[in-house]
């Protein structure tokens, strides 16, 4: 599903990753860990082709994004839910619309649209906030609503950065299960985060990135 | 489409003011454009009402007969910048006098009719030249030769050349008007929807890595254009028909445009800005 080898990336003079090389399987759960700078974001912006790498080749979803154009950008994105560290809402649209947005930039149908925003805000719990703003609704209600608008398109690849940052142990144990049913579903999820602990809590593969290179891998 | 309509308007409602101020500009330069527009269609139809009038009229001296007034004639018609010439008697002069004078021509008509008095109208000859090919120069040239005949009392341009030249300089500044004011219009314009699309920067980045394919973006921009195209457009017609209407008592006999050349003013400012919203498009997409 993700083949990252031999990557490297620098902003300007500053390097960041250095020929970091791993896999990750179809179906799998793979944790990222690392403390803050040591270059997560980045690595996942490389996945979703938001940057280019100075060296190395990537894969994804079995597209080689060095051979990916403007054309080709939008259907390999499509294929990929993406959660952002700071979750990137539209901060002047409803929880709907911002729920919506991922299936209306698909040219989905809008009664299919309706028909499945409505299906993840009830499973989200997010329904009695559907007209609310995202400034409106609690930081955890706010993580659940990126997460749905991740996966409301289905996609076979879910890159979430930093889904539990500021969560205490309890509420970051619900973000995992959540996102551990969705990798029961079959998608394939691979989380960023600075809390080793809470990996390692999980039982999942755990790939650990410091000083721009990988140092550890687990394999449960 | 509701999508895209409804992304759309929120990109025109981002532009704000500027938008509005926009449209205020692009009005100011439709009513200047309409200015040159409506000059040169009055010339050009001046022109097409007197196409058929000589371009210069001789006037022969009272002691001149028919005879040698038509000797005349086949003298000056061997000049090659003359097309043809055409003789007019006094006899014809008087006769057409009823008309084109009216009651004063009837009571000219009546008193030389009574009294066998001296015919007041001069016999004149009537000079046709290819106004497209011949300079204003070659013209007074061509005056001055007829100027020395004995027969010839006096030559007088009748301003078609003239008109032809007013015609041909109302063309050149129309058209230049049209380049100048297409440029501005499109200035204008791409400069609102570039300040829309910065407004919406964050919410395009966050789009684009969502998936948005890159004619998600192209409506909004090309809708805006359009939008600001055809509503400045509009806008200076009107404030320009207004502006004629309040005047046109004052001033009289002036007319609006046709409303093929209103739709084609609407047409080409809203062609602007589609182009303009398609080029800043492929910046931001």
């Amino acid at each position: 599903m993700i083949q990252v080898h031999q990557v490297s990336f620098s902003y300007n003079e500053l390097s960041v990753l250095e020929q970091v090389s791993f896999r990750v399987e179809r179906g799998e759960f793979v944790f990222l860990v690392g403390p803050s700078g040591a270059g997560k974001t980045t690595l996942l912006r490389l996945l979703y082709a938001d940057l280019i790498p100075i060296a190395g080749d990537l894969s994804v979803t079995g597209q080689k994004l060095a051979k990916l154009d403007k054309m080709s950008l939008p259907y390999f994105r499509q294929k990929i839910g993406l959660v952002f560290q700071d979750f990137k809402f539209l901060p002047d649209k409803s929880v709907r619309e911002n729920l919506a947005l991922p299936q209306k930039l698909a040219s989905t149908a809008p009664k299919f649209v309706k028909e499945s925003v409505d299906r993840f805000l009830h499973q989200m719990g997010l329904s009695h906030h559907q007209h609310a703003l995202p400034t409106e609704i609690s930081s955890n209600e706010r993580r659940r609503l990126a997460i749905a608008r991740a996966v409301i398109n289905n996609p076979v690849l879910l890159l979430a950065d930093a889904p539990t940052e500021g969560l205490d142990l309890r509420l970051s144990l619900e973000v995992m299960a959540l996102l551990d049913a969705l990798n029961f579903q079959g998608m394939t999820v691979f989380v960023t985060t600075t809390d080793r602990q809470l990996a390692e809590k999980c039982n999942k593969r755990i790939i650990e990135l410091r000083d721009g290179g990988i140092h550890f891998f687990s394999n449960r | 489409m509701r999508y895209r309509l409804k992304n759309a308007i929120s990109h025109i409602t981002c532009a704000g003011t500027s938008s509005l101020i926009g449209i205020i500009g692009i009005g100011f330069i439709t009513v200047l454009l309409t200015t040159l527009l409506l000059n040169h269609l009055l010339i050009s139809q001046q022109s097409e009402f007197k196409s058929y009038s000589p371009t210069l009229v001789a006037f022969l001296k009272n002691t001149v007969d028919e005879a040698h007034g038509r000797t005349l004639v086949s003298q000056l018609e061997k000049n090659g910048q003359i097309l043809a010439v055409g003789y007019t008697s006094k006899a014809d002069k008087l006769a057409r006098g009823e008309t084109e004078f009216q009651d004063l021509g009837v009571l000219i008509k009546e008193a030389f009719a009574e009294t066998q008095g001296v015919n007041p109208f001069p016999a004149s000859l009537n000079i046709y030249v290819d106004e497209e090919l011949i300079t204003r120069k070659a013209l007074e040239h061509i005056v001055l030769e007829i100027k020395t005949h004995d027969e010839i009392e006096d030559v007088m341009l009748t301003g078609q050349g003239q008109l032809k030249d007013r015609l041909r300089d109302s063309e050149r500044t129309t058209l230049a008007g049209i380049a100048v004011a297409s440029v501005f219009v499109w200035f204008i314009i791409a400069s609102i929807i570039k300040r829309s699309a910065a407004a919406r920067s964050e919410e395009i980045y966050l789009m684009k890595l969502l998936g948005m394919f890159r004619n998600y973006l192209l409506t909004p921009f090309i809708v805006h254009g359009l939008f600001l195209g055809g509503l400045g457009a509009i806008c200076g017609l009107g404030c320009f028909y207004g502006m004629l209407y309040v005047f046109q008592t004052q001033l009289g006999g002036l007319y609006f445009l046709t409303i093929y050349q209103i739709i084609s003013v609407v047409v080409a400012e809203m062609l602007i800005g589609i182009l303009a919203g398609f080029v800043t498009h492929r910046k931001f997409a």
